[in-house]
């Protein structure tokens, strides 16, 4: 889950820390397959598919609620988002979106941030009724979507405008517009709130961005078409997949260190909360990649349902 | 309608920006063709293994004009049987491991129904003989939610699938295996 992964990674850790969730089972991934129409919940020490959700057909992307109990698909082809119960494992609500959905991140007040497609809007919904609250301009073609550990700042990668704009997540009042690369698609925010990472597709770089300064830092040369990118927990590594490539990038530092073979058209990532393990999500060979990250090495290669595009880490909690 | 500057600016900008936009739509499709070829790997990548040489070995490619050699960045228009013209880049090179990854720079749905496309083409040893294997993730060629059928995803697919597999046929011939 690029856009918000460590934004919802954070609130997961903080929910936890204050009691306010009770820890229920660690290591659970949720894998969305965009042709199979399918979630696939899986436990990361094990590997074994828990169970599969089916959703309607061709979902883009989505995210979970900061309590890791819903999760958020956006059918960019419906106009809709499929809010998904993980305890009970259906589609509890359908919430009708503008035009084509697709980026979405879940706030910690109930409500949901989505870009749509085929315009340069971002609209922050109502996640229990659907209503649009707010609209705000982005730029062309809002791909993901992530906020700052913190939840005050909304940055949206606007692939066609090739900027990131950053929002006041309480107003979508923009802070600023910050030049990147050409196509900018994936978007992580790290877990200190200080930086960001957006992936950006065609120049075959990744735009360190400062979210306090709003500023890029350094553009860093990865693979070809990079079209994942996720934080690990301490914010040191930076895993970056390229979907042309076939391969993993991981960044420590301004620096890419090592660089992985994965399965075929990798795109979405997540790094599990001890920071050792990453999950890729391999569009083409319809599996998901395990990366020990100390080693730089495929440990494993999952079968998921066709077209998996997006991973999302539930620290603890979320689906049983 | 009163045509002011701003009026033609935004239509000028309209016309210029709609349709690249429109060009990345949110559910790519796949294609994967394979062809068995009964001559070494080696003498496979000889025939295809420079960017430039797509018109030497493929048939539906009329013309190829070429800049970059074979280093990523490297691009190549290609005028295809039916008279349209694709420029493509080159985006992942490798000798070695026998594969060349590019993708469309600039489309032309009016005679290929994909509005953007990359493509890895990979040869491998199998047997006594070679696999070349040609992979295609792609977007159709409307990618609105209400596409005309010629510009839908299995107009897509189709045209993906049989310009793959004519082009696996082209390598076959020009090696000159027998299998």
């Amino acid at each position: 889950m690029q856009r918000g992964r460590a934004g919802v990674a954070v609130w997961l850790g903080l929910a936890l820390w204050s009691g306010i969730m009770s820890p229920v089972h660690a290591g659970t991934a949720v894998i969305l397959s965009q042709t199979a129409a399918k979630l696939t919940v899986l436990d990361t020490e094990t590997h074994d598919v828990r169970a599969t959700i089916d959703l309607p057909k061709s979902p883009s992307h989505f995210t979970v609620s900061p309590d890791g109990r819903e999760a958020y698909v956006t059918h960019s082809e419906l106009g809709q988002v499929s809010v998904v119960d993980l305890a009970s494992r259906a589609v509890v609500r359908t919430l009708r979106a503008p035009g084509s959905p697709f980026g979405v991140v879940a706030s910690r007040r109930n409500t949901l941030f989505v870009g749509h497609w085929n315009s340069d809007q971002v609209h922050e919904l109502d996640a229990g009724t659907g209503a649009v609250l707010r609209s705000a301009t982005a730029g062309k073609a809002p791909a993901h979507l992530a906020l700052t550990a913190d939840g005050k700042l909304l940055l949206a990668a606007a692939r066609e405008a090739d900027r990131v704009t950053i929002f006041d997540a309480a107003t979508l009042d923009v802070r600023a517009t910050v030049p990147v690369g050409r196509a900018p698609f994936a978007l992580a925010t790290s877990h200190d709130g200080r930086s960001a990472a957006v992936a950006n597709a065609q120049a075959g770089t990744v735009s360190r961005i400062d979210s306090q300064t709003y500023r890029v830092v350094k553009d860093v040369r990865v693979g070809a078409m990079p079209y994942g990118v996720a934080f690990s927990a301490d914010d040191a590594t930076v895993i970056v997949t390229n979907q042309q490539s076939g391969t993993v990038s991981l960044l420590v530092g301004d620096a890419v260190v090592t660089t992985a073979k994965v399965g075929s058209y990798p795109e979405g990532t997540a790094i599990a909360p001890d920071g050792r393990t990453a999950y890729v999500a391999n569009w083409f060979s319809d599996d998901v990649s395990v990366i020990d990250i100390a080693t730089a090495k495929q440990t494993a290669r999952i079968k998921v349902p066709g077209g998996p595009r997006t991973v999302v880490i539930l620290p603890d909690g979320g689906a049983p | 309608m009163i045509i002011t500057k701003r009026t033609l600016l935004t239509l000028a900008l309209a016309m210029t920006v709609a349709w690249p936009a429109a060009a990345h739509g949110p559910t790519p499709q796949k294609a994967e063709e394979k062809i068995a070829i009964a001559a070494p790997p080696d003498k496979v990548w000889a025939v295809i293994k420079d960017f430039a040489a797509f018109a030497t070995w493929n048939p539906a490619i009329t013309k190829c004009v070429a800049e970059g050699g074979n280093a990523p960045g490297a691009t190549r228009v290609i005028t295809l049987k039916s008279g349209g013209e694709l420029t493509e880049g080159l985006d992942d090179y490798n000798d070695k491991e026998m594969m060349y990854a590019y993708r469309l720079s600039t489309e032309n749905v009016a005679v290929f129904p994909v509005s953007f496309y990359s493509a890895t083409i990979t040869v491998k040893a199998a047997g006594e003989g070679s696999e070349v294997e040609w992979v295609g993730r792609f977007y159709r060629g409307d990618t609105s939610n209400f596409p005309p059928d010629n510009l839908n995803d299995e107009a897509a697919v189709k045209a993906m699938k049989e310009f793959l597999q004519a082009g696996l046929e082209g390598i076959k011939a020009k090696v000159g295996a027998k299998s």
